[in-house]
C-alpha cells in the first residue's frame, strides 16, 4: 500500500514537472499550486542563461595625446585545489563580475550620464583609478567587452566605453630604485599589485 | 638637520633644465624592443656580485627603466648606441655592466651626504614629476629607475630632466629611457581594434534587450498608471522597508537612484507577478527621470570622488 502511494506521489510529481517545463497556460495553472516551488525548471534560476563572457579593461591618458594600451583586469582566475579551502581573492573577483553584470543592466534604461551616478560605474571607476600607476598616468577609463567564447565567429563587441576620470593621488607609486638587490622584489610586488 | 635635508633644501636654489635629445628614438625603441625578446615575460641581466654570488637584474615588460648618468658616461653612451642599433646582446652587455656597478656600490654600504652627493634630478614629463630627487652618487655615477607603462607612444618631447646642485665643470646629467611595451593579450587586442586610441570618449552600447524586457514594456503598457503607482508602493514597502517614505513624498526622483542600486540586476522571472514586473521596470524609468531632471551635468574627467559628490548631491535633493 505505502509502496504505491510512494510510486503514485512521484509519478505525479515528474509529470507536473515535466509539464511546467515550457511557458504557457498549464504552466502557469500548475505553478498557481506550487508556494513551495517543488518543481524544478531545466532553466533553474536563469531564465536567460548567460552566453557571453564579460571582460573589463582601462587603459590611462598620458597626455591630451596620448594613452597607453589597454589592459584586462581578470573577472576570473585558473582554480587549484587549494582554492576550495582558502581563496581570498574570490571576494574581489565577486564584487568585480556583480558590479560589470549591473552595468550591463543599466545600460538598457540608462543614459550615458545618468550611468555616471550609478554604483557600479563608480565602483569599477574606483577600483580601476586604485591600481597602483606611475606619474605619468594623468586620467584613466575602463571598458566592458562581451566575448562569446573561444569556438565562435562571433567577434567581441564593445558595451560600455567610461569617459576619462581624473586618478586620485592615491593611485601613483614612486619609481623605484632599480638595483639588482630590489629589482626583482619590485618586478614581484608589481605583478602581485596587479589585479 | 641631517645632511640629506640640507643637499635637498638647497638643490631647490640650484636648478637649470635640460631637454633629452636621446628620447627623439624613444618611439622608435618602443616599436622594436619587442622584437628583441618576444617571447621572454622579463629580460634577465645575470650579473655577479664581489663575493661571487649572483643577482639577475630584469626589465619588466611593460616598464620603463630610466638611467640617469652624466651624458659621457661610457656605460650609457654604450647603452644608448645598443639601443639605437636595437642590438640585443650589447644592450644586455650594457645593462650588465651597470648592473655590476650597481652591485659595487651597494657593497660599499655608502650613505649619502654632501661629499659623496654627485647630482640630484627630477624627470620630469609634460608637468608631472615621474621621477623626484633621484640621486647620482659620486662612487656609483648613475642612478637607474623603473616605471610600470602600459605601451602606446610616448611623446618624446613632453620629458625633461631638471637637475639640481650643478657642479662646476660637470658635464650635465641626462637620462636614458628604455622601453619595453607588454605583449597584449587576444582581448586586449581586440579592445585596440574596438577602440583604437583616436576613440576617446564614453560611449554605450546597450546589451542585447533579453526577452524579459519586452515583457515589462507589455505589462507597463497595460496595467496603466494607477497599477504602475501600486506596484511602486509594493515594491518599495516589500523589498526596502521605505513605504512610508514612499507613500509621503510619492515618487521621488531620487529615490530611482537609490532604487537601482539596491535592486542589483533587477532581475525579471516568469514567476513574478505583474506588479513585480512593473517595479523592476520602474526601477530604470525613475533613474532615467532622475538624471534628466537633475538639470546639472558632470564635469568631463571628473574623479571618483567628483562623482561620489554629484551622487550625494542627487540623493540628498
Amino acid at each position: 500500500m505505502y509502496t504505491t502511494a510512494v510510486i503514485v506521489v512521484f509519478a505525479v510529481w515528474l509529470l507536473l514537472t515535466c509539464l511546467t517545463q515550457k511557458e504557457g497556460p498549464v504552466n502557469s495553472a500548475v505553478r498557481r499550486w506550487d508556494p513551495l516551488s517543488l518543481l524544478p525548471r531545466w532553466t533553474f534560476f536563469a531564465p536567460n542563461p548567460g552566453t557571453t563572457d564579460h571582460h573589463l579593461l582601462y587603459r590611462d591618458r598620458i597626455d591630451e595625446h596620448t594613452l597607453t594600451h589597454w589592459r584586462e583586469i581578470p573577472l576570473s582566475e585558473s582554480r587549484s585545489l587549494l582554492g576550495a579551502f582558502w581563496n581570498p581573492g574570490k571576494r574581489n573577483k565577486k564584487a568585480l563580475t556583480d558590479a560589470a553584470n549591473t552595468l550591463l543592466l543599466f545600460t538598457r534604461t540608462i543614459s550615458l550620464p545618468g550611468l555616471k551616478t550609478t554604483l557600479p560605474y563608480i565602483a569599477l571607476m574606483n577600483y580601476v583609478s586604485a591600481i597602483p600607476r606611475s606619474h605619468m598616468s594623468e586620467a584613466t577609463q575602463f571598458l566592458v567587452l562581451d566575448s562569446f567564447g573561444y569556438i565562435t565567429e562571433t567577434e567581441p563587441r564593445l558595451v560600455v566605453r567610461s569617459e576619462f576620470h581624473a586618478l586620485p593621488a592615491r593611485a601613483f607609486v614612486a619609481a623605484t630604485p632599480w638595483d639588482p638587490l630590489t629589482a626583482v622584489a619590485a618586478t614581484t610586488t608589481a605583478l602581485e599589485s596587479l589585479p | 638637520m641631517s645632511d640629506t635635508t640640507r643637499v635637498f633644501r638647497s638643490a631647490e636654489l640650484l636648478e637649470r633644465h635640460q631637454y633629452i635629445s636621446e628620447l627623439a628614438e624613444l618611439n622608435r625603441i618602443a616599436e622594436n624592443w619587442s622584437t628583441l625578446d618576444r617571447e621572454a615575460h622579463v629580460i634577465e641581466f645575470p650579473i655577479r656580485r664581489p663575493t661571487g654570488e649572483p643577482v639577475v637584474l630584469c626589465q619588466q615588460a611593460g616598464s620603463i627603466v630610466t638611467v640617469i648618468a652624466r651624458a659621457d658616461d661610457a656605460d650609457l653612451v654604450a647603452l644608448r648606441e645598443a639601443a639605437h642599433d636595437l642590438d640585443k646582446d650589447r644592450i644586455f652587455s650594457a645593462y650588465a655592466r651597470l648592473g655590476n656597478r650597481v652591485v659595487a656600490a651597494a657593497d660599499r654600504a655608502m650613505s649619502i651626504d654632501l661629499g659623496t652627493v654627485h647630482g640630484i634630478v627630477d624627470v620630469v614629463y609634460g608637468d608631472r614629476i615621474i621621477i623626484r630627487n633621484a640621486v647620482v652618487d659620486a662612487e656609483t655615477g648613475f642612478n637607474i629607475f623603473q616605471l610600470s607603462f602600459d605601451g602606446g607612444d610616448v611623446d618624446v618631447t613632453a620629458f625633461r630632466v631638471v637637475e639640481h646642485q650643478v657642479r662646476d665643470g660637470a658635464e650635465p646629467l641626462t637620462a636614458l629611457l628604455l622601453v619595453k611595451p607588454r605583449e597584449l593579450s587576444p582581448i586586449e587586442r581586440e579592445a585596440e581594434r574596438l577602440s583604437p586610441p583616436r576613440a576617446t570618449g564614453d560611449t554605450i552600447t546597450p546589451a542585447p534587450r533579453a526577452s524579459f524586457i519586452d515583457a515589462v514594456a507589455n505589462v507597463a503598457e497595460n496595467v496603466g498608471h494607477g497599477a504602475v503607482k501600486a506596484a511602486e508602493v509594493y515594491g518599495c514597502a516589500v523589498r526596502f522597508n521605505i513605504a512610508q517614505q514612499q507613500q509621503a513624498a510619492g515618487v521621488e526622483a531620487q529615490q530611482g537612484v537609490e532604487h537601482v542600486d539596491q535592486r542589483v540586476g533587477g532581475e525579471v522571472t516568469a514567476e513574478m507577478t505583474a506588479e513585480e514586473v512593473a517595479e523592476v521596470g520602474l526601477v530604470g524609468m525613475r533613474s532615467v527621470i532622475a538624471m534628466a531632471g537633475s538639470g546639472t551635468t558632470i564635469a568631463p574627467g571628473a574623479s571618483v570622488d567628483d562623482l561620489l559628490a554629484y551622487r550625494a548631491s542627487l540623493l540628498s535633493r
